[in-house]
């Protein structure tokens, strides 16, 4: 079934996300092993793993839309030096792709393809988890100190 | 693409194996990868390093990322070549995830550090 090329564009976009962010996360769970925050490592990595899940539904369905998945595509990646700039750039970038995929659910209500807003919405309630999620990261910071935050983490 | 393929092609299961037109379309995607159509198919890509410390210190990179997302690829080493080979083999074929993967093997090698 022959897709409509602005939803397809906005797949290819939020594929392009995707896969940028599931880098990011990696590098970042990476780094959060070396450092030794064992419980931070892990829920980076299951986020990542997330991220590349919404990858793989986005490439199915642009697939399903006849239209062309570009996986080469990504977006530049923002590695935080430290646990706090790591969750606030992972912050920002999910701040971005809410917006985005909002607005394409909008796009895909406006012009009838009720499968891409589907979707979208099912990729935007978990989005949205994980924003929530770091919040949660940067208030605990906030209100306990880096230092007693990381005695946290190391698990 | 054959609807028949799809239960909802919105929540497609991503494992499932791929029609040729669509493994077509996603090999423009992943240059250098090479489409082996006997037996099973597969998509491989052959990397050549400067050393074979340096080839074994890849595949490493690689097992990481293919530990983390529960797929994983075969090596072929052979002193400073190495070649992957990528296949879902609960789908008797190729997936979406093989693609990915090739995506974020192709990843691994332009960021590694020599």
């Amino acid at each position: 079934m022959k897709g409509d090329d602005r939803v397809l564009e906005r797949l290819n976009l939020r594929l392009a996300h995707e896969l940028t962010v599931v880098n990011q996360y990696m590098v970042h769970a990476e780094m959060c092993e070396n450092w030794g925050y064992k419980k931070l490592n892990q829920a980076i990595q299951k986020r990542a793993i997330e991220e590349m899940k919404h990858a793989e539904k986005l490439i199915s369905r642009i697939l399903f839309l006849e239209g062309l998945p570009v996986v080469s595509n990504l977006n530049p990646v923002h590695i935080g030096a430290t646990i706090q700039n790591q969750h606030m750039n992972d912050w920002s970038a999910e701040e971005a792709v809410i917006k985005a995929y909002n607005d394409d659910v909008q796009l895909c209500a406006k012009i009838g393809d009720n499968g891409s807003r589907e979707l979208f919405e099912s990729i935007l309630k978990e989005e949205e988890n994980h924003i929530d999620w770091i919040e949660a990261q940067l208030a605990q910071i906030e209100q306990m100190g880096i230092q007693n935050y990381l005695v946290e983490q190391t698990g | 693409m054959d609807t028949q393929e799809l239960d909802s092609p919105a929540c497609q299961e991503t494992s499932s194996l791929l029609s040729q037109s669509e493994t077509e379309r996603l090999l423009r995607g992943v240059p250098d990868w090479n489409l082996k159509t006997y037996g099973i198919q597969t998509i491989y890509k052959v990397f050549h390093f400067n050393s074979f410390k340096e080839n074994i210190a890849f595949i490493n990179e690689i097992a990481k990322a293919a530990e983390s997302e529960k797929h994983h690829p075969g090596f072929h080493v052979s002193y400073k070549d190495l070649t992957v080979e990528l296949t879902t083999h609960s789908a008797n074929g190729l997936s979406v995830k093989d693609f990915l993967m090739a995506t974020r093997i192709d990843n691994l090698h332009k960021t590694r550090r020599p």
